[in-house]
């Protein structure tokens, strides 16, 4: 209490009390005042706001004070005739010496006089007017909430009010009105910047104005399209983040034979022409290019693994001949099962089935490792490609004949459960042909 | 039945479309193809259960040669890119560890520190081996193993890319494939989504050597994220990307992205939904790109052609048909315009080779059949042994409401490109500052990182309708119609039927 001490030691007030004319700086004296006791916890904030449970913020507090005050001033008034020295009812309220009781009686009579002959000026009252509608206006919003079928509660006016506030609260015309706002924290701030720099003259306007815009997340959601609700991750930028782009400065076109600098520096690019080969004499005609199989074949059993291995064969031979060295340059020595298994012994092949058995893929094991430890003669490379031309190839032509028709598997690899392979073992291909839907000129399971 | 589509249904369905005449190209349709293929690359292995798999690239070549497609174009071996060349791009400490990291050295290293490393994995230990804090650094791990031959998987995929721009460039060729390029994901300090070195952001660099503006659009059903990221800030590469937006990797390509500061408006994204089909991709991609094509007037195009965004893709969620899918290179292609085409995403990888084998066939202006030929690969393909694959029975999640609004944000951000009198297309050099520039205080411009966490909402959110008039006015087609091989005729999409 020591602001207050002074107060209470004599100070003469009354002195002051008559120079204070105007209704504001009678607000403001009678404000601070407010603050210097609430902050000292001279008033007890149930005897000013009574029974009710919430804690609104400071300044509705100080309304509420002035209310009650005026109400003992004109208690009081009623009661005018037993002096002033007569211990009246607002001691109670105000539990502190005399002289300042009477100094915030006097404010109080002032702002009350004010409102009660200045309606038609709603601005003087702000503290009043604009906390308690603003109050009715959320207590609505919240029963809307609670139950939006009851629009019982809801007049007209009271709906322009509410889209009123939310223009003020949440989108402030300034903030529409900038269509080309941009997306970036730096820029809009400044354009915050300068709006409220505008605006100094609102005072405490112009301070809200710079604290985030406040806007419900459900609100914003309610204003975008599809998905763009969705956590959105941002493209940094930075020189660690941006390619260096030079910028355009002329418009260079190759020179083949005059700059050899940039023929040299850049034919290495070209790498190894492989195609057209030189040494390639067969002609092609042009009617093979783009040409799938034939229709129908005259295999005993179309549509059979044996069947589809001769083709594949005849398909080899034919595309051998045509690319000539080239087939081996493009690894088509490395491709598909035929070429590929040779290297493998039957019994190789059957513990390279195990292995992949024994480390399923569901387990998050890898048939590599082991594989690689198991076959020391073999590299790495070897075995990834055993597994892609032989071992994956094997399995899905079996699986096409087991499921036919119902294949929707989303992984080449599969998983081992369905598939037993045990038929590879020491058969790689079973001398079983089976129908394919698509190509089921002959129909049924034959041996 | 005919076995194939004739010659003619073919030009009925790529009718749909800008065919310019180019002087290479006089007839609108051959082009000279030049095609990157290194035969080692189906021979990487990220791991067992990676959905990554290079194997599915020497089964679209397969494929592709059986179809004998090889006789109309020029096929190369690439050249590895060095760690040099790759360091245009990426930094110098991230390439350093790329080319010295490998297996061996990784388990030896957590052999010698394995006693110490903290169990919890997340919090840095203090006796942590620097090769495991650089793992963490370089977000080298688990999406994106250390598998053997790393980093000359990553020299053949950036080497092919390298050259089909140097290709480009020197104008010897109008196409250039590289399928195993299109590691769209790869950062500039870090690995990512199965993609170490970004071949294509080093292809584009390339390409900007000889060409002014460079156009790249991504069809993977994951963001584009690495080239959208190196070319943010630059009005000299406009990135389109169409992908899945919404809990889903990486996250990034939110509509309202829209590039940075000289690169504002340069960058689009297409967020979609699940199950999108061919129709509705078609729906927006074709005006989109046409727009795009209009007001950017590219001197080169880069197609990353990521085959997840394909119906029953092991990791993707769309249901394309291989149809639809090179349906957005048939229309790039027309144009006539160097284009650029890279592989990506593909995780069912018989669904890959069918996908980039047809797509080489539109490259090089044939129809091809839809019984595959014979070959090694032939039973990867069953039950049915065709080219083409049907679409799921899946729900469409994009509602066509949702695909409007869509189209319509992005032309509306379009337009302000248009209106942008930073960007000149005429045969000038871009002014180094634009009127918009002038705006900002470039002192103020994040040096890190941009987004400091605080959230930004205050964009307009009324669209302007009236763009959809303009696609109407400017689409091309009415119909296109394309027969099938069960020989039904099917309309693909009608965009004005007044026609």
């Amino acid at each position: 209490m020591a602001e207050l001490s002074h107060y209470g030691d004599g100070r003469m007030l009354d002195s002051l009390m008559l120079t204070c004319s105007s209704v504001a700086s009678a607000e403001a004296e009678l404000r601070s005042l407010f603050y210097q006791l609430s902050s000292h916890s001279v008033l007890p904030t149930e005897l000013l706001l009574g029974p009710e449970a919430v804690r609104p913020d400071h300044s509705e507090l100080f309304a509420c004070w002035v209310q009650r005050l005026h109400a003992q001033v004109a208690a009081d008034g009623e009661k005018k005739g037993d002096g002033e020295e007569r211990i009246d009812a607002l001691d109670r309220w105000l539990p502190f010496c005399p002289d300042l009781r009477r100094r915030i009686k006097k404010l109080v009579s002032i702002l009350v006089a004010a409102r009660s002959c200045s309606s038609e000026r709603p601005d003087n009252l702000v503290f009043k007017r604009r906390s308690d509608s603003l109050w009715n206006v959320l207590l609505m919003l919240k029963n809307v909430a609670a139950d939006p079928c009851d629009k019982a509660g809801l007049n007209q006016e009271l709906k322009d009010q509410i889209l009123r506030v939310r223009k003020v609260l949440f989108l402030r015309a300034e903030e529409i009105s900038i269509s080309d706002m941009e997306e970036f924290p730096y820029r809009s701030r400044k354009r915050k910047a300068r709006f409220c720099s505008s605006e100094t003259s609102r005072g405490a306007e112009g301070e809200m104005l710079q604290q985030p815009t406040r806007r419900s997340q459900r609100t914003l959601g309610l204003l975008k399209i599809g998905d763009s609700h969705l956590p959105r991750t941002r493209i940094p930028v930075g020189s660690s983040f941006q390619a260096d782009v030079p910028h355009w400065t002329e418009s260079p076109s190759y020179k083949h034979d005059s700059d050899d600098y940039v023929e040299a520096d850049d034919s290495r690019w070209l790498g190894t022409p492989v195609w057209p080969a030189k040494a390639c004499n067969v002609k092609i005609i042009e009617e093979k290019i783009g040409k799938g199989r034939a229709d129908f074949c005259y295999c005993a059993h179309p549509g059979s693994v044996e069947c589809i291995k001769i083709h594949v064969n005849s398909a080899r031979l034919q595309l051998k001949s045509n690319l000539g060295s080239v087939f081996r340059y493009w690894g088509f020595y490395e491709m598909g099962e035929e070429d590929v298994s040779k290297s493998w012994t039957s019994e190789e092949q059957t513990i390279f089935d195990n292995l992949v058995r024994l480390n399923p893929l569901s387990e998050g094991k890898s048939f590599l490792e082991p594989a690689s430890k198991y076959f020391t003669s073999k590299s790495k490379k070897d075995i990834v490609s055993y597994y892609y031309n032989v071992y994956v190839l094997r399995r899905m032509s079996n699986r096409t004949r087991v499921l036919s028709g119902s294949i929707d598997s989303e992984d080449d690899e599969g998983n081992d459960k369905a598939y037993d392979l045990r038929s590879y073992a020491f058969v790689p291909v079973p001398e079983v042909s089976y129908s394919i839907s698509s190509q089921s000129r002959c129909i049924g399971w034959m041996s | 039945m005919p076995a194939s589509p004739t010659a003619a249904s073919a030009d009925t369905y790529s009718s749909g479309g800008s065919s310019l005449p180019s002087p290479s190209a006089p007839d609108a349709r051959k082009r000279r193809v030049s095609y990157f293929y290194e035969p080692s690359i189906g021979d990487y292995y990220y791991g067992q259960g990676h959905p990554m798999k290079p194997h599915r690239i020497r089964m679209a070549h397969n494929l592709v040669v059986h179809y004998r497609l090889h006789h109309l174009m020029e096929v190369c071996r690439p050249y590895p890119a060095s760690a040099a060349d790759i360091r245009r791009f990426h930094s110098e400490d991230y390439v350093d560890f790329l080319a010295s990291i490998t297996p061996q050295f990784l388990a030896a290293s957590a052999a010698t520190f394995g006693a110490s490393v903290a169990d919890d994995g997340n919090s840095v230990h203090p006796f942590e081996s620097s090769s495991s804090r650089q793992l963490r650094r370089f977000n080298v791990g688990e999406d994106c193993p250390v598998f053997e031959g790393l980093f000359e998987f990553c020299q053949a995929s950036a080497g092919g890319s390298i050259g089909a721009a140097v290709k480009l460039n020197r104008g010897d060729a109008d196409i250039a494939i590289n399928w195993a390029g299109g590691l769209h994901h790869a950062k500039k300090c870090e690995a990512s989504g199965f993609c170490y070195v970004n071949d294509i952001v080093l292809g584009i660099l390339e390409l900007l050597k000889f060409h002014k503006r460079v156009l790249y659009v991504d069809i993977d059903v994951h963001h584009g994220d690495g080239v959208e990221e190196a070319f943010y800030t630059t009005d000299r590469v406009m990135t389109v990307s169409f992908h899945k937006f919404g809990d889903f990797f990486p996250g990034t390509g939110h509509i309202k992205d829209v590039g940075f500061g000289t690169g504002k408006y340069y960058a689009l994204n297409v967020p979609l939904n699940d199950g999108i089909d061919d129709e509705s991709f078609r729906g927006l991609f074709r005006p989109l790109i046409s727009k795009v094509m209009e007001i950017y007037q590219p001197d080169a195009v880069v197609l990353q052609c990521g085959a997840d965004s394909l119906a029953g893709d092991r990791l993707g969620c769309f249901n394309l048909s291989v149809r639809g899918h090179a349906d957005c290179l048939r229309f790039l292609r027309s144009f006539n315009v160097p284009l650029m085409v890279l592989g990506g995403g593909g995780y069912t990888m018989r669904n890959v080779a069918r996908c980039w084998c047809y797509e080489t066939a539109v490259a090089v202006g044939v129809e091809p059949d839809n019984k595959l030929p014979y070959s090694e690969y032939y039973e990867y393909f069953g039950p049915d042994y065709t080219l083409h694959i049907e679409p799921k029975n899946m729900e469409n999640k994009n509602s066509l409401s949702d695909l409007e609004k869509i189209r319509n944000v992005l032309l509306e951000h379009l337009s302000r490109l248009q209106h942008s009198p930073s960007v000149p297309f005429q045969d000038r050099p871009p002014k180094t500052e634009s009127p918009e520039e002038e705006e900002v205080d470039m002192d103020q411009r994040p040096t890190c990182k941009l987004w400091d966490g605080e959230s930004y909402d205050s964009e307009p959110e009324d669209l302007a309708p009236h763009y959809g008039d303009i696609v109407e006015s400017h689409s091309t087609p009415s119909h296109d119609k394309t027969e099938n091989t069960a020989g039904s005729v099917v309309t693909i999409f009608k965009l004005n039927s007044s026609h």
